[in-house]
């Protein structure tokens, strides 16, 4: 059991890497919190049952173990509160988006949203889970989610200075 | 805000195909009537676009070995271990610290496809006890299977010393696919404990072989019996969509150049 518990949370290091950026910031906050989450997961790992997904396991305990962090050390600073962002400017979004963005160039502009939203972007868009996964990771309801995830969406495109190319709005 | 009659959840919850269809068809009719929400919905798509295209290359990127090494050594000192250990320098030739990231980050995608083509293939997961298993000796891509992968042509067997012992390689096919080079090998090592084998895939990147594959071919039932090479029909090519397979001569070039694909 605990050989392939490691196997497999080896296997969740790139994901983990990359919520854990989304997350911080920076790769070496990154990096610190992903080893603290695979310690603590390793301790906790009576309560994972085989079978069960281990990403969104591991993605919970990383998202309690940075709210404590946060608490802890401050060192984030005070991060407002959802709703510090409740008033989302209006744009026309015409403009086409012009090639992608570089990591860095959205990693910044992420860091200046509130933790809440910085963890609906990392779980939705980034890692790819539906809004009721996002949900129970989260511990949150669904609807939290969606309006949490539907201002900063807008919120990282507003400051991105990104709008979107109008012909592309159908469904994928 | 737009004048839609819509909320910014439905329409980005439309962008995201989360929609059910009656409302779905909805916002479509509107859209194509409104720019606006037209623009809006366009807008949500582009955030993922955004957001998936600046972050999804950090899963390509090399793990760092700490991090690695840390994982690893859970459990090793009973919870002993902290964040801000340092980790020893690796006691390594330069040889390996030439490669130390590359294993690093192939061991991690292997584990992972691994289980995936494991499952794939319904030959068998990884071994429940994976002490001195085949397979994970096989994730690190130790140097002399790399040898063996540089220079030996497909269907041709040899020796390999790996850490838990020799071990047969034999590689199966090689392919192409849009000047990307991958090699398909079988590694298997009988011993008193018993017989163990692996499938593996690994592509050339950067000069480097990188492990893209690793399935463990040992079955629980056949541990103790000797090892049977998988049957026909479990074929990891198209799988993995590495492309079309490489004939003799092709390999023989490439064999010859180490790989390097012009």
């Amino acid at each position: 059991m605990s050989e392939e518990f490691k196997a497999e949370l080896l296997s969740l290091l790139p994901r983990l890497r990359r919520y854990a950026l989304a997350k911080t910031g920076t790769r070496e906050q990154a990096d610190d919190l992903v080893q603290a989450t695979c310690e603590r997961a390793w301790r906790a790992r009576d309560q994972w049952k085989p079978g069960a997904r281990m990403d969104y396991w591991t993605f919970r305990i990383m998202k309690n173990l940075y709210v404590d962090e946060i608490r802890a050390s401050s060192l984030r600073g005070i991060d407002a509160g959802p709703d510090a962002l409740e008033e989302i400017p209006d744009h026309q979004w015409t403009r086409r988006v012009e090639g992608s963005m570089t990591l860095a160039q959205v990693s910044d502009v992420m860091q200046q949203l509130p933790a809440p939203m910085r963890d609906v972007l990392a779980l939705v868009p980034i890692e790819g889970l539906s809004y009721r996964e996002a949900a129970e990771v989260l511990g949150v309801p669904v609807g939290t989610v969606m309006s949490r995830l539907a201002r900063a969406r807008a919120e990282l495109m507003s400051r991105l200075n990104l709008t979107g190319d109008i012909t592309d709005w159908t469904p994928a | 805000m737009s004048e839609s009659t819509f909320s910014d959840e439905i329409l980005m919850s439309y962008a995201d195909g989360e929609l059910s269809e009656p409302t779905a068809r909805a916002v479509r009719e509107m859209a194509m009537r409104d720019p606006s929400i037209a623009g809006r919905i366009a807008m949500f798509k582009a955030s993922r676009k955004v957001l998936s295209a600046a972050f999804d290359p950090v899963l390509d990127q090399p793990v760092p070995q700490r991090l690695y090494d840390a994982v690893r050594a859970l459990g090793r000192d009973d919870g002993a271990m902290r964040r801000d250990t340092q980790r020893r320098p690796p006691a390594v030739g330069i040889a390996r610290l030439r490669g130390w990231r590359q294993q690093a980050m192939a061991a991690s995608v292997a584990c992972f496809l691994g289980i995936a083509v494991g499952w794939l293939l319904g030959t068998s997961s990884w071994r429940q006890d994976n002490s001195g298993s085949l397979a994970t000796e096989v994730a690190s891509l130790p140097e002399t299977l790399i040898d063996a992968l540089d220079r030996l042509p497909s269907g041709e067997r040899a020796s390999a010393q790996l850490d838990g012992g020799a071990a047969d390689v034999l590689p199966i096919a090689s392919y192409e696919n849009g000047g990307s080079l991958c090699r398909e090998f079988e590694l298997s090592r009988s011993s008193a404990a018993g017989s163990q084998a692996v499938r593996g895939v690994v592509c050339r990147s950067e000069g480097r072989w990188l492990l893209k594959a690793l399935a463990d071919l040992t079955s629980r039932k056949a541990r103790s019996d000797e090892y049977r090479p998988a049957s026909g029909g479990e074929d990891l090519a198209p799988v993995l969509g590495l492309g079309r397979s490489l004939s003799q001569q092709e390999e023989r070039r490439f064999l010859a150049n180490g790989w390097r694909y012009r």
